[in-house]
């Protein structure tokens, strides 16, 4: 019995281990990136294609279905739709949680799970190997543009779901109140503060990068079999939700101590 | 640097896979600028010698040095410059899926030139292709071309940075006589300017006329070392 607890005890601090010496040696190899000229540009810019340009049609439709969903429940309270207040609260809940986190969550589902289950597929195949046999670690290769690409693609796709979201918001509150749609976006611009938009940018970087690493690390622990790669599919899928979750709280940790103000 | 002697040298070398040794306790040497197969039956660990031996995977035990360095424990820049001068040809070709067949051939050159010009790579792939028949469009992905184009493409991957060093892992599996011809020539061609070879094969031909040196593997055992007149016993047996 005791023995059985050593044993996974050493296990889970070896794979401890491994996960934050890999994460280290990714991050490092980030900053040698920008170096190395030609190798790994057209990974990075397919990525940028597939992650932030080929999900604009679904962020967009989702953030302007969810930013419209807020208006009409919120609508059922009573002076909901009056005053400033209504701006500051659809900047806060969209600018600043709902955009970063739904975008994650679609990037999770779309990218995440796309760049594990082709690192794994690679991995069987043994093209990790003849990377390294041309001498190019794979992980340079490979994982350093996703993450560039991933964390990049983040921000701007949030940008994008942002403004979709207030856009749906308005546009609904318009319909019901009756209020101009220029007016309502002028009262809009009025009341955003700088720090919606740096916590916004703060968050949307911090959970490209969550994302990018943890699939990345999930992808290359493929170790031989093809029925490996949907397993650590879905355990990346799950792990990225849980650590922007807990990014997303710490952030919002921080945010309160520094002082910054929310209404 | 030992310019005659042997550039790899294995010490003891155990690799286990779910507690099991599929190296046991292996110790050997590869003499520069010589022939040798590695042979035995299927899972007796010929692969896994090559990739240990070229650096791909590291050993649980034991250690393997180039020109008396541990490979497991090279400084990254010389761990590149150790793979600038070897090439690998895998068993099972490993081109890389997503990049066409001119990108697959490119990617060692700029790997150890990042000055080429797309005019270079492109008349280095094409002269590559031509050095081996290969009447390929670059720009085609490796899905859709036959195993046996593709064990060639990967052969040129292996050699078209002109290793001194080149492993084969089961050259002429999925070829057929016309492409093994081809590929043998160029082996040949390979040996006779002095490469070091080291190969995993069952291929009679080409452990009878194109090595120097046989290693009989068992089990994960090194069980037999020399000469194709020293080891015949145990060819009859694998061949």
């Amino acid at each position: 019995m005791i023995e059985t607890i050593g044993f996974h005890v050493r296990q889970s601090f070896k794979q401890i281990s491994y996960a934050a010496g890999f994460q280290l040696f990714l991050f490092k190899e980030t900053f040698n990136f920008l170096s190395r000229r030609r190798i790994g540009l057209k990974v990075l810019i397919m990525q940028i294609l597939f992650t932030g340009v080929e999900a604009l049609s679904i962020i967009s439709l989702l953030s302007l279905g969810i930013g419209a969903v807020i208006i009409v429940q919120g609508a059922q309270l009573p002076d909901f739709l009056l005053g400033d207040q209504l701006y500051r609260i659809l900047i806060i809940v969209i600018t600043r949680e709902l955009g970063p986190l739904l975008t994650a969550f679609v990037i999770i589902a779309r990218s995440g799970s796309a760049i594990t289950t082709e690192l794994g597929n690679m991995v069987v195949s043994h093209e990790m190997e003849a990377y390294l046999s041309v001498g190019i670690h794979p992980v340079s290769q490979l994982g350093v543009p996703r993450l560039i690409g991933v964390s990049l693609s983040m921000v701007l796709l949030t940008m994008y779901s942002n403004v979709f979201g207030l856009l749906g918001s308005l546009t609904v509150s318009s319909i019901i109140t009756g209020v101009r749609l220029t007016d309502q976006m002028s009262a809009l611009f009025s009341n955003f503060h700088m720090i919606d938009i740096i916590t916004s940018v703060a968050k949307s970087f911090i959970f490209g990068l969550i994302i990018a690493a943890t699939s990345v690390y999930y992808g290359f622990s493929v170790s031989a079999a093809v029925t490996e790669v949907p397993v650590k599919t879905i355990r990346s899928i799950g792990m990225s939700i849980v650590l922007c979750i807990i990014a997303d709280g710490l952030i919002i940790l921080i945010t309160v101590l520094l002082g910054a103000s929310f209404l | 640097m030992n310019e005659t002697g042997s550039p790899i040298i294995f010490h003891g070398v155990n690799i286990y896979f779910n507690k099991l040794a599929a190296l046991d306790d292996v110790s050997l040497e590869f003499q520069r600028g010589k022939s040798t197969a590695v042979i035995g039956s299927s899972g007796s660990g010929k692969s896994l010698v090559l990739k240990c031996a070229a650096g791909l995977i590291f050993p649980d035990e034991g250690s393997i040095t180039f020109e008396e360095t541990d490979i497991a424990s090279m400084k990254e820049t010389h761990y590149q410059q150790m793979q600038a001068r070897t090439g690998f040809h895998f068993q099972d070709a490993a081109l890389w899926a997503n990049k066409s067949l001119g990108e697959n051939l490119s990617l060692p050159l700029l790997s150890t030139n990042p000055d080429y010009t797309n005019i270079d790579l492109k008349d280095k792939v094409a002269e590559s292709f031509a050095s081996v028949g290969l009447n390929l469009d670059p720009s085609l992905r490796p899905a859709s071309i036959s195993m046996g184009q593709r064990k060639l493409v990967s052969f040129l991957r292996a050699t078209i940075t002109r290793p001194e060093i080149l492993f084969l892992d089961d050259p002429l599996a999925f070829m057929d006589r016309e492409g093994s011809r081809q590929l043998m020539a160029k082996i040949e061609q390979f040996r006779d300017e002095g490469a070091t070879i080291i190969m995993a094969t069952h291929d009679s031909h080409l452990i009878k006329n194109m090595t120097d040196r046989i290693m009989v593997l068992s089990h994960g055992r090194l069980t037999a070392s020399g000469a194709y007149q020293d080891v015949l016993p145990h060819l009859r047996e694998l061949v």
